[in-house]
């Protein structure tokens, strides 16, 4: 024989549970998952900046950059940059508009901001043919070495942020768009436009 | 090596350095290159090593932020026995079908 107990409140199922089980989680997994990812991944980058600027320091003065290498483009990449900065301003807006539940308005600003962000990819890889047509290859200097490398590694991190995001704003649309997943997706978003500029300080400036 | 045997080469190794300063400045970060290397490099171990603290630090204030309203009530039905208790009441079933052969239900 089976004790069956009763319990009167406001909900039988939430009555029914531990208290622990009542309370829920107080930090979704996939946010958590993502936050420890672009934990390891700012320390990957500082790393290589750091890295970078100690061997600029190194260098004997006038030699950095050296006079036989192209220079970076100042100018155009300061465009990219601010187009990049908008990418997120939008991301962040379709984050309020999909808290209002808008979801049209969402998904507006979230295409414009994956837009944006393509085009941020697309012109620095523009430039990138630029460069290399221009001399400035991955062992051409140390200088090449470390642009690549920080750059490179960036653009890959953009990239696959962007699909995410392309991911996210199907789901968006659908209807079907989780709340821990678009926070996910935002929060590696961010990560890459806020990491953007700390890279054209310190490599292109 | 014991910890006693590695106390001990820690100190001969102070002591040698303290004796021969030249020897301590062997280091090509420390006592080698020009200031602006030395400074680099400095500013960097500086920066790595705070940053994850940094990180870390940030990390758990924000999981306290969100832990703490839904941790406020934690220990409220631990506490509150009576109220648990007058909120639940157990039920015997009063419909169990009899068992084949007459026997009487366990009773637990």
């Amino acid at each position: 024989m089976t004790a069956r107990a009763i319990a009167e409140g406001p909900g039988l199922a939430a009555a029914s549970l531990t208290p622990s089980a009542r309370r829920g989680r107080f930090a979704d997994h996939t946010l958590i998952g993502m936050g420890l990812f672009v934990f390891a991944e700012i320390m990957l980058f500082s790393g290589f900046i750091a890295g970078f600027i100690i061997s600029q320091r190194s260098a004997v003065p006038g030699s950095w950059p050296p006079i036989d290498q192209p220079r970076l483009p100042v100018a155009s990449t300061g465009v990219n940059t601010a187009a990049l900065l908008v990418s997120g301003l939008l991301l962040f807006l379709a984050h309020r508009a999909y808290r209002a539940e808008r979801a049209t308005v969402a998904a507006r600003a979230m295409g414009l901001s994956i837009l944006f962000g393509a085009a941020f990819v697309l012109l620095q890889g523009r430039e990138w043919v630029r460069l290399l047509a221009q001399g400035l290859t991955l062992t051409s200097s140390p200088i090449g070495s470390y642009f690549y490398l920080i750059v490179g590694a960036h653009a890959l991190h953009a990239v696959i942020a962007l699909v995410y995001l392309g991911c996210a704003w199907f789901w968006l649309r659908a209807g079907r768009l989780m709340p821990q997943t678009f926070g996910a997706a935002q929060l590696f978003w961010y990560f890459v436009v806020l990491l953007w500029p700390f890279i054209y300080l310190k490599v292109y400036l | 090596m014991s910890a006693a045997r590695r106390i001990a080469a820690g100190f001969a190794a102070s002591l040698l350095g303290l004796l021969a300063p030249a020897l301590a400045s062997a280091c090509a970060a420390c006592g080698g290159g020009t200031d602006r290397m030395r400074t680099a490099f400095l500013i960097s171990t500086g920066f790595l090593s705070l940053l994850p603290l940094a990180l870390i630090f940030g990390g758990l204030i924000w999981l306290r932020r969100r832990a703490g309203a839904r941790m406020a009530g934690e220990f409220i039905d631990r506490d509150d026995v009576a109220a648990t208790r007058a909120r639940t009441r157990v039920v015997e079933p009063h419909s169990a079908p009899p068992l084949e052969g007459g026997e009487q239900p366990a009773r637990g």
